[in-house]
């Protein structure tokens, strides 16, 4: 007998371990579990849908020494690519609503990939919770110094005088160049001659360097160098105010065109995440990225640090979406 | 060392090589004429001009067209040759579908699993398994230390030494060992 | 002139012991991120950003530029012995690389791309230094539409790669630009062939793909023997022969000569250049013939003309502030948190830094060969351990490179679907050069020509009114027709019994 209860035991016991281990895991949605979040030992994936390297990595790097600090626990970056963000979107969408994964999200990239079926998003805007932004990067327009373009009075003149005729620059069909031009076409009636560089934006600044296109169109992160070194001439931002990298530089509203087009990156928790967890990440957060050390870092790349709470950036994300929905069907055109 | 037992090429000097099986070649021709007509009939619906120049489906169009040419061509090229007495050694198949096979079971289980165990069943299975039959594998010891390092060695290496991501298991079980 | 002591004062800079130590560190480091699989020159230089920020400016870029071209060669030492290229740029020298191996000439191929990288990299930065700016320039030159022309160009060079049946040489060209259109298409912006799949939005995974074509293939060809098993190789096999050298010398030429100049196109990326150096080897060495089968030139052209390209495209960004590929683009992100803006102002603003840097890249390319051709044996040593244990471990790697290209399974399968076509087309006698050419060329044709009709607005006379494209498309011609001629001189011979 006693041979036979040993091992029924160990059986048990077994089974109670993989019992509590699998409930551990599930956890979520309980008071308890946002009590002790985030446990110490167990680490949270920061999920980054660009390549290492880039500026939204480099952005979630800085910040993840400094929250690691703060939340006692390891932070891991993965980078999770393709598609445009696409896979690294859907896999914090995806992802278990415990507080143990977030990620990075970006704009245009988080909002229009939803609204083109043909690219069959597993995630919609409503698939996540916003927690807060980090920075912002507006687009703006310019030109090689000696052109006769020397303000956006110009720029748009030109486009309506001579329709077509301007060749101007963006990183590729449905970004956020592309969306901004063609919101700037209808709002005016300016018509321009759009040129592509699905390569991205060293191609298209080669090329306008290059003299091939004949206007810049692109993020101010973008062009700062080459502006600071006096190989273009920025003439508009479009934003709601001036950017610090560009003060002389007006902006569209100033002209009296109310046009907003910028590319915002924060941080996105998968929808359902418990609202005490996501309250600790908020606040977390806050204190994070308006470190004044990591403000220095991410200005120095000629990003814009702008925070947002997880409310403002979930408006400013659903403002978008009713943007670029309206626009959309202008950038399919052809 | 055991020699395997059906490689003949392993053993004969390096030959200028033969155009392939005429049969076999067939099957390949068929393959790509089936691959460029798949192409052809899909370019249609992602528009084959646009208004600055061709569009998404003119490129798939004239390759698919091409593809079509040569293969028929291939298929009367390789007529014209006269069947090879004694067909080249061919693949090993058993070994073609061990390693096949394996990676793609390795694919399958590598997030269940997580990167430590798959991986060494999978380089278990390579050291040791796979030439239990036919002889030429390593050692009890050397496979089973090759299989560790090989497996969490590497992990231990990526992802604590690296900071790249290697996937953990998922299975909630094995996760809690650790894997 | 002001320069020379510019340049001079650079050189005390960078041979301070520290800045030494730091090129020395980079190099090292860099090698080992090109030979290991699963980080790319591209992730490994952004690991290590964070890493270098504590260190003075000069001291960061210093290392950083090592680790980048450090990682180039140690792309190669794969390539050359496992037949598993470590990275996009080093695919091609996996052809003739690893023959060479087979043949038991592995020392020999690793030392001389060593040596034809040095001398790449050193005549491309001394371009650099001589002729930044109008160098810079020229690169401006080439807009769309010379860059469609120069792809055009290069695809040509397809025909070069034949070998014996143009007709196999012609499909596999034709399924490389066919694997190049899945994707997001540039026109439209929609999904193309991606069967839903968000994992092909981007194409095909290249790495996995070239790995699966060369590495995997092979593995399955040769089953578990491998042939010409190299056997404690003693110092003279190592070395090459006199007669290597002498091959050689051309191949590193004309690699030098290409590599350069491709290198200051910005979007041109590293494999074009290796590609079309292997291209020209095809239509101008001497013993043209033997590539293929260990072809000493067919290391020797593409190590230059890859080593070239990556020390010519720092020439943009100095210039202009102009990344020319992902690379360098994480180097300018390097600069930028040093707080120092790429570009000309930099040798205006901060000049001993600059020109520190510049003579770090001489420095660099020295260590480079200093560091490498010695452990040439160490790297050899490799290829003596038990075939099956090192088949085994090969498989580990491309199972980590694949997996870490997105870190999904799904690029494993890629890998294991292109060993299986790998496969196919070393049984049916398919070259597989011609299929990477047109799978790396394919984009860059599609999108560039786009463009270029948008700059135009849809005329195509655009390439047929700037004098830059007319010419590359008359040499493009030229250079497709040679094998028109070559069959009709045969034709013209009488047929010699059976043989074809």
């Amino acid at each position: 007998m006693k041979r036979r209860t040993l091992p029924v035991l160990a059986a048990a016991g077994l089974l109670a371990t993989g019992l509590t281990s699998c409930a551990n895991a599930v956890g979520g949605g309980s008071d308890d579990a946002a009590a002790d979040w985030p446990r110490k030992g167990k680490p949270i994936t920061l999920v980054v849908a660009f390549d290492a390297g880039g500026p939204a990595d480099a952005a979630a790097r800085q910040i993840a020494p400094v929250l690691e600090k703060k939340l006692g626990t390891t932070i891991e970056v993965e980078n999770k690519t393709g598609a445009g963000g696409q896979v690294g979107y859907t896999a914090i969408a995806n992802a278990r609503p415990d507080g143990y994964t977030f990620g990075g999200t970006g704009s245009p990239s988080v909002v229009t990939a939803p609204l083109d079926p043909s690219r069959g998003a597993k995630f919609t805007r409503t698939s996540f919770r916003p927690l807060a932004n980090q920075v912002i990067d507006p687009q703006v327009v310019a030109v090689r110094p000696g052109s006769p373009i020397k303000s956006i009075k110009d720029f748009i003149d030109e486009g309506k005088k001579h329709p077509g005729k301007l060749r101007v620059t963006t990183t590729g069909v449905q970004t956020g160049e592309h969306f901004a031009l063609v919101d700037l076409q209808k709002k005016t009636g300016a018509k321009y001659g759009i040129v592509h560089f699905s390569e991205g934006s060293a191609q298209a600044m080669t090329a306008f360097l290059g003299k091939h296109v004949d206007v810049y169109v692109g993020s101010v992160s973008d062009l700062v160098s080459q502006a600071k070194q006096g190989d273009l001439v920025p003439i508009g931002v479009m934003d709601d105010k001036r950017s610090p990298f560009l003060p002389k530089v007006p902006t569209f509203k100033e002209a009296g065109i109310d046009i907003t087009h910028t590319t915002i990156r924060g941080y996105s928790a998968p929808a359902g995440v418990p609202d005490a967890i996501a309250q600790k990440m908020e606040k977390a957060l806050a204190e994070v990225i308006q470190d004044p050390a990591v403000v220095k870092k991410i200005k120095a790349l000629g990003i814009e640090p702008r925070y947002m709470s997880g409310k403002d950036y979930a408006a400013y994300w659903k403002n978008q979406e009713t943007t670029y929905k309206k626009l959309l069907p202008l950038t399919k055109e052809k | 060392m055991n020699a395997p037992v059906n490689a003949p090429e392993n053993q004969a000097p390096p030959r200028p090589r033969t155009p392939g099986d005429p049969r076999s070649a067939l099957v390949a021709q068929v393959v790509l004429a089936a691959l460029a007509g798949y192409v052809i009939s899909q370019s249609f619906g992602l528009g084959l001009w646009q208004s600055f120049g061709p569009g998404a489906g003119f490129f798939p169009l004239v390759l698919g067209a091409a593809l079509l040419v040569l293969s028929v061509a291939w298929f009367v090229q390789s007529r014209a040759w006269a069947a090879p007495a004694g067909t080249s050694g061919g693949v090993d198949r058993y070994h073609l579908v061990t390693v096949v096979g394996s990676l793609v079971v390795l694919g399958v289980l590598l997030q269940p699993l997580g990167f430590q165990l798959a991986m060494f069943c999978f380089l278990l299975c390579h050291l040791k398994l796979f030439h239990l039959r036919r002889g030429g594998g390593s050692g009890w010891i050397t496979a089973l230390a090759v299989s560790a390092a090989g497996s969490i060695g590497t992990f231990v290496l990526f992802v604590a030494g690296l900071g790249v991501q290697l996937p953990a298991a998922s299975i909630p079980f094995l996760a809690a060992l650790g894997l | 002139m002001s320069m020379m002591a510019d340049l001079i004062g650079g050189f005390a800079t960078a041979l301070s012991l520290t800045n030494l130590m730091y090129a020395l560190i980079g190099c090292v480091v860099g090698t080992a991120i090109g030979v290991l699989p699963g980080i790319g020159p591209v992730a490994g230089v952004a690991l290590l950003i964070p890493l270098t920020l504590n260190l003075p400016p000069t001291s960061a870029i210093i290392m950083l530029a090592a680790i980048f071209y450090g990682s180039q060669y140690g792309g190669t030492i794969t390539s050359v012995l496992l037949n598993t290229p470590g990275e996009a740029a080093s695919a091609i020298t996996t052809i003739d690389g690893y023959a060479m191996t087979k043949k038991g000439r592995a020392g020999a191929a690793l030392t001389i791309a060593a040596v034809g990288s040095f001398v790449g990299g050193t005549v491309a930065t001394i371009g650099l230094v001589a002729a930044a700016k109008p160098l810079g320039s020229l690169g401006l030159k080439i807009g769309p539409p010379e860059f469609f022309s120069l792809v055009i160009l290069g695809l040509s060079l397809l025909v070069c790669l034949a070998g014996t049946s143009l007709t196999k040489a012609l499909i596999s060209g034709v399924l490389g630009l066919m694997i190049a259109m899945v994707g997001i298409d540039p026109v439209g912006g929609a999904p193309r062939f991606t069967f839903g799949n968000e994992f092909l939005l981007d194409g095909v995974s290249f790495v996995a793909a070239i790995v699966g074509l060369f590495g995997l293939s092979e593995i399955l060809n040769t089953g578990t023997e491998r042939p010409g098993r190299v056997k404690a190789p003693n110092l003279r096999a190592l070395l090459p022969t006199r007669e290597e050298w002498r091959r050689s010398r051309p191949a590193i030429g004309r690699g030098t000569v290409l590599g350069f100049l491709l290198g200051l196109i910005p979007g041109m990326t590293g494999s074009v250049s290796s590609l079309l150096s292997y291209g020209a080897e095809k239509r101008f060495a001497k013993h043209r013939d033997e590539l293929g089968h260990g072809a000493v030139e067919g290391v020797a052209g593409p190590e230059t003309a890859n080593n070239a390209h990556a020390n010519a495209a720092l020439v943009p960004l100095f210039t202009l502030g102009i990344p020319a590929s992902p690379t360098i683009a994480v180097l300018m992100g390097a600069f930028l948190q040093q707080g120092l803006t790429p570009g000309p102002s930099l040798f205006t603003d901060h000049a001993d830094l600059a020109w520190g840097i510049i003579a770090s890249l001489f420095i660099g390319n020295v260590i480079l060969m200093v560091l490498n051709v010695p452990l040439v044996r160490v790297w050899t040593a490799i290829l003596s351990i038990p075939p099956v244990v090192l088949t085994a471990l090969i498989l580990v790697f491309m199972v980590i490179g694949a997996y870490t290209i997105n870190f999904s399974t799904f690029d494993l399968f890629v890998l294991v679907l292109f060993g299986l076509i790998g496969l196919a087309m070393r049984t049916f006698d398919i070259p597989l050069a011609p299929l990477v050419l047109t799978l790396v060329l394919g984009p860059l044709m599609e999108r560039s020509l786009r463009e270029s009709l948008e700059i135009s607005q849809g005329d195509f006379s655009i390439f047929a009114t700037r004098p830059i494209c007319v010419v590359l498309l008359l040499i493009a011609l030229a250079i497709a027709c040679t094998p028109i001629l070559r069959l009709r001189r045969r034709a013209k011979e009488p047929v010699q019994g059976g043989a074809r």
